[in-house]
């Protein structure tokens, strides 16, 4: 074999071995870009979980509806979030993704049912004050009517 | 080899030479990209530029961001003249906000937290700087303030329903001691410190800047106990509702602007610390000290929300207002500004 031929065919092996590097980074490269992706996605899921968490805690410590507001908010997002995620494609990802949505879903609910408690405790609350108070009025009335009717039995003063 | 055959093979640009080549175009490409990203922001926008004013207190090193965004020209970049209107206090700056007169005010988290029990119409944009050692009490030796124990039974001058009122009766609970068993004293903070050089009070619950001026006028007769650990303070962009409504572009250009202010801060200390002069040298020695304690960040923290509704049970159980019940302090801040300009630096819950 001629010497070109064979510095020919080192050429044509070195550009081969090339492209299959650089194949392979640009493989590699949006692998890990796709990784980091999913990971970010994940731990967005990770802290809007926490703050969900966080938030539920707070809420049946403090009943505020401020609590309420950002819970209701977060929910929202986390929602959204797990409904619009592209990240996660394999089988396996997309199931526990459903199962999230599905528990998200049903925390949901219990939380609602948590505030509609509450709503109705304090409710409760207000119709005993105001049944209390109207009581206490009723006997203030009946007190009066009775001290009147003695009154009325009374000569009337002479000056 | 033959000298034909010789020149075939050197005369022709051979492959891997011409990948060579290609990459080494990639790269100055690439080079030049990154370059060009991180070129030097652009010029003031065409147009007439927008004027705000800010109701602040620009002696004091929390306001760095915003004294470096004016003074280096980030507002100009971002087409915005910005007039430092000066109050001593962040009461002060909020009343200017409620009244009108100013666009944008500085204040702690107690005018904001206030601003809530009262129902007026405000929001925070941002908080803009965080410090630990920013409050405390000065006291005076002479007069038995030896102790934080030892302000029992003494008189100390504060500014009612301010931060410095709420560290100074946190700092109290801490000693065990009810605020019974002070006697309080009302003064504006710049009037502190001669209230306590003149002897009208034995302590003063203040905070900075007016809290070294005091301690420097007292030299080895005073003694100060600084409110770590009790009270860390949040300083804050608060606005009128209805100008954030109006005017969402400005707030996004503040915002850009102060955040680069905050950077500058962080990032040359000494040329940011020479935008807060002072004559004394004592005092420019601390200001070095404590630079790296203080965080000139941008943010809109999840703990600003804890920290007000704190301070509002402080108030209603103090009877500072006639309201009893808490405040949604979520309907105080404003999340859309942050949340388009640095949407990382957002933690409220939402």
């Amino acid at each position: 074999m001629k010497i070109s031929t064979r510095l020919k065919i080192a050429e044509l092996i070195c550009v081969a071995v090339v492209a299959v590097i650089v194949a392979v980074l640009l493989s590699t490269t949006l692998r890990v870009k796709h990784e980091l992706a999913k990971n970010q996605q994940a731990g967005e899921i990770l802290q809007a979980v926490t703050a969900i968490r966080y938030l539920t805690l707070e809420y049946a410590l403090r009943h505020d509806e401020r609590t309420r507001d950002q819970w209701l908010l977060r929910g929202a997002s986390l929602s959204k979030l797990l409904k619009t995620s592209t990240e996660f494609t394999g089988t396996e990802e997309e199931a526990i993704l459903k199962d999230l949505l599905e528990t998200h879903d049903n925390v949901g609910t219990l939380f609602s049912q948590l505030v509609k408690n509450h709503q109705d405790l304090e409710l409760d609350k207000q119709k005993n004050r105001d049944t209390r108070s109207a009581g206490v009025q009723t006997l203030r009335t009946d007190h009066e009517q009775d001290a009147s009717h003695d009154l009325g039995g009374l000569e009337p003063l002479h000056s | 080899m033959t000298r034909q055959s010789e020149r075939r093979i050197h005369g022709k640009v051979s492959i891997p030479t011409v990948a060579a080549l290609c990459m080494f175009a990639a790269a100055i490409a690439l080079t030049g990209s990154y370059l060009w990203s991180s070129r030097a922001p652009a010029p003031a926008p065409a147009g007439p530029l927008e004027q705000i004013t800010i109701a602040t207190n620009s002696s004091y090193v929390g306001t760095c961001a915003i004294v470096a965004a004016r003074d280096k020209g980030f507002f100009k970049n971002e087409g915005i003249v910005a007039e430092l209107q000066t109050y001593s206090s962040g009461k002060a700056a909020m009343a200017a906000v409620l009244q009108g007169s100013s666009n944008f005010g500085t204040v702690a988290d107690i005018p904001v937290m206030f601003a809530g029990l009262d129902d007026n119409p405000v929001y925070v944009i941002a908080t803009i700087f965080k410090a630990d050692k920013d409050h405390g009490i000065v006291g005076r030796r002479d007069r038995g303030v030896l102790t934080p124990g030892s302000l029992k039974g003494k008189r100390i001058g504060v500014t009612p329903k301010t931060s410095g009122h709420f560290t100074l009766d946190a700092f109290l609970n801490r000693q065990k001691l009810s605020p019974d068993e002070v006697t309080l004293l009302n003064y504006k903070p710049e009037d502190l410190p001669n209230a306590l050089e003149k002897g009208e009070v034995d302590a003063v619950a203040t905070w900075e800047p007016f809290l070294d001026s005091v301690l420097e006028r007292l030299g080895d007769k005073g003694v100060i106990y600084y409110g770590q650990d009790i009270y860390e303070s949040l300083y804050n962009i608060a606005s009128l509702r209805s100008y954030v409504d109006k005017h969402p572009e400005t707030i996004k250009k503040f915002l850009r602007a102060i955040g680069r202010g905050a950077r500058f801060c962080v990032d040359s200390p000494d040329a940011a610390r020479a935008l807060f002069p002072t004559d004394v040298k004592s005092e420019e020695k601390r200001l070095q000290a404590l630079w790296p304690t203080y965080r000139f960040n941008v943010v809109l923290d999840q703990g600003l929300i804890l920290a007000l509704e704190d301070e509002a049970r402080w108030a209603i159980k103090n009877k500072l207002t006639t309201r009893t019940d808490m405040p949604n302090y979520l309907n105080y801040v404003y999340l859309d500004g942050m949340e388009a300009v640095m949407p990382a630096a957002v933690t409220i819950i939402h």
